[in-house]
C-alpha cells in the first residue's frame, strides 16, 4: 500500500517536474544567451574573427542554443531567409515576442562596423538580462507551484484509488 | 568563388549562358541594369547572356547588392572594416570587389561605409605565357632588370606581372620573390593564385612598411608590387632600390609620353630600366612596346599577350 502511494506521489511529481522544466529550460536558455553574446562581443571586438566561426566555437550544453545556433549557421550557408519559423526551428520555449526580437537581431548582425555592432550586441544583451529576469522571476514562481501540485496529484490519485 | 557571393540566379547566367573565363569585370549599380565587361566590352546582363539591349538587362537592386558585400566578408562587414574603408574586398580566389556607397567621418578620418550603391567585381585571370613574349627584354647578361609595367586601369597589369613571377619561378632562376600585395590582387587571399614557389607573400600591408619590413626580414632579389601612385610607394620604390633589390611594379598611365608627365614620376625615374607598356586595342592586354631606360622602344612589335 505505502508502495504505492509513492509510485502515485513520484509520478505525479515527475510530471509536476516535467511541466516546471519549461520555466527552467527558459532561465537556461537566456543565460546561455547571454554568454553567447559576451563571447559575440569579446570576439568582434578583439579578434574580429568571422561571425560563424564564433559561433561554432561557442561551447554550450544547453540544446536550445546549440539548436538556435545551427539553425542560423544553416540560414546563412545555405542561403535561406532568415524567418522566425527557420531560426526557431525546433524551439519551442520562447514566446513569439521574444522570437521576433531575436529574429530582428540575427538579421541585423554581422552587418555593421565594430563599434556599432558592439553597441548593438550591449543592447540587446540588455534585452536577454530583461527576460533572463522574467523567466527568473516565473521560474521562481511556477517551478515549486508544478512541483507542489504533482505531488498533491498524486496524494489526491492515491486516496481515490486507495 | 562568385556563387558565394552572388544571387543565384545571376551566377546561373554567368556561367552557363556566357563563356566565364572571359568575364572582365561585373558592374552591379543600384536599380541600374547590371553590366558585364565581356572580352573587353561593356555589354548588359540579360536573363540570355549578354545584350546590348535594356528591354531584358537585369536590373540590379539595393538588397542585391548590400547582399554580395555581406557575404563577401563571410556574413560578418566588421571584419573586413579595414579594406571596406579602402573601398574594396579580396575573395579567396583574387577577385576584387571595389566598393561604393555613403562613406562616414570620424575625427577626419573615414570610419567604414555604409549604404551600399554599387560594386565592381574584377574577375583576376590567369593567362600562362602572357609575359613571355617580352621575357627577354627584361633580362640581359646581369640579371633582372627594374621593371614598370605601365597601363590604364583594368588593362592587365596585374596578370601581366603574376605571369611574370610565374614564368621566373618555373626557369628557377634562384630569385626569392617578395609580393608586396597591399589588395590580395597578385597572389589571391590565401595566395591561392599560381605564382610559382619562390615568392613569400607580405598581404594587405602598404608599400612602405612592406618594402622596410620585407627587405629586413625576407632578403629578396625582386620585390613586386601594384599600382604606385602616392609619394610614399616612390619612397618605398627608392628605398628598395638603394638597397639592391630589382623591382617590378605597375603604374596607371595610358602611355610613356603620360608617364613622363607624372608630377611625382621624376622621383623614380632614373631607377627603372624596362618599361612595358600595355594598351587597349581590341581586348585588354595588347603590349604596346617594351622601352629601355631612356624610355626608347626596344621590342620589336605589338604583341598580344592574352591569346584566347
Amino acid at each position: 500500500m505505502k508502495y504505492l502511494i509513492l509510485i502515485f506521489i513520484v509520478i505525479c511529481g515527475y510530471i509536476g517536474f516535467g511541466f516546471s522544466s519549461y520555466y527552467n529550460s527558459r532561465l537556461k536558455f537566456f543565460k546561455n544567451l547571454e554568454l553567447l553574446f559576451e563571447k559575440l562581443c569579446l570576439e568582434i571586438n578583439y579578434s574580429q574573427h568571422k561571425l560563424v566561426s564564433i559561433m561554432q566555437d561557442f561551447s554550450t550544453k544547453n540544446k536550445d542554443v546549440v539548436k538556435l545556433i545551427s539553425n542560423y549557421v544553416v540560414c546563412l550557408n545555405q542561403n535561406e531567409k532568415l524567418t522566425v519559423e527557420t531560426l526557431f526551428k525546433e524551439i519551442k520555449i520562447l514566446n513569439s515576442e521574444e522570437k521576433n526580437i531575436l529574429n530582428l537581431f540575427f538579421m541585423s548582425l554581422g552587418k555593421l562596423d565594430v563599434s556599432n555592432q558592439i553597441k548593438q550586441l550591449e543592447n540587446q544583451k540588455e534585452q536577454i538580462k530583461i527576460y533572463y529576469q522574467k523567466a527568473d522571476e516565473e521560474a521562481k514562481k511556477y517551478v515549486p507551484l508544478y512541483m507542489k501540485l504533482g505531488i498533491i496529484f498524486g496524494l489526491l490519485l492515491a486516496l481515490i484509488f486507495i | 568563388m562568385l556563387n558565394k557571393i552572388l544571387d543565384d540566379k545571376i551566377y546561373k547566367i554567368l556561367t552557363t549562358k556566357i563563356d566565364y573565363s572571359k568575364i572582365n569585370e561585373i558592374r552591379i549599380r543600384d536599380a541600374r541594369p547590371i553590366t558585364v565587361f565581356y572580352d573587353g566590352q561593356a555589354s548588359f546582363l540579360s536573363h540570355f547572356g549578354l545584350s546590348n539591349s535594356l528591354d531584358n538587362a537585369v536590373i540590379a537592386s539595393k538588397k542585391m547588392i548590400e547582399e554580395i558585400i555581406f557575404k563577401a566578408s563571410e556574413f560578418s562587414i566588421y571584419s573586413v572594416n579595414e579594406e571596406l574603408k579602402q573601398g574594396f574586398l579580396v575573395l579567396d580566389g583574387g577577385e576584387r570587389i571595389g566598393v561604393c556607397g555613403t562613406v562616414v567621418i570620424e575625427n577626419n578620418s573615414i570610419k567604414t561605409i555604409t549604404n551600399f550603391t554599387s560594386v565592381n567585381i574584377r574577375i583576376p585571370h590567369e593567362i600562362k605565357n602572357c609575359s613571355l613574349s617580352v621575357f627577354k627584354y627584361l633580362f640581359d647578361s646581369q640579371g633582372l632588370k627594374n621593371i614598370l609595367v605601365v597601363s590604364p586601369p583594368g588593362q592587365g597589369k596585374t596578370t601581366f606581372i603574376r605571369d611574370f613571377i610565374y614564368q621566373l619561378s618555373i626557369r628557377n632562376l634562384n630569385y626569392n620573390v617578395l609580393i608586396i600585395d597591399e589588395r590580395g590582387e597578385i597572389a589571391g587571399k590565401g595566395n591561392r593564385l599560381q605564382i610559382g614557389n619562390f615568392c613569400d607573400i607580405l598581404s594587405f600591408s602598404d608599400k612602405q612598411n612592406g618594402f622596410l619590413q620585407g627587405i629586413r626580414a625576407m632578403n629578396p632579389h625582386l620585390i613586386v608590387t601594384d599600382e604606385l601612385g602616392a609619394d610614399n610607394d616612390f619612397e618605398a620604390v627608392r628605398y628598395a632600390s638603394n638597397c639592391g633589390v630589382k623591382i617590378l611594379a605597375t603604374i596607371h598611365a595610358d602611355s610613356i609620353f603620360q608617364l613622363k608627365q607624372k608630377s611625382n614620376f621624376s622621383k623614380i625615374a632614373n631607377i627603372f630600366e624596362r618599361y612595358v607598356v600595355l594598351e587597349k586595342e581590341t581586348r585588354p592586354g595588347v603590349i604596346k612596346g617594351v622601352y629601355n631606360e631612356k624610355m626608347e622602344k626596344i621590342s620589336i612589335t605589338n604583341n598580344e599577350i592574352f591569346r584566347k
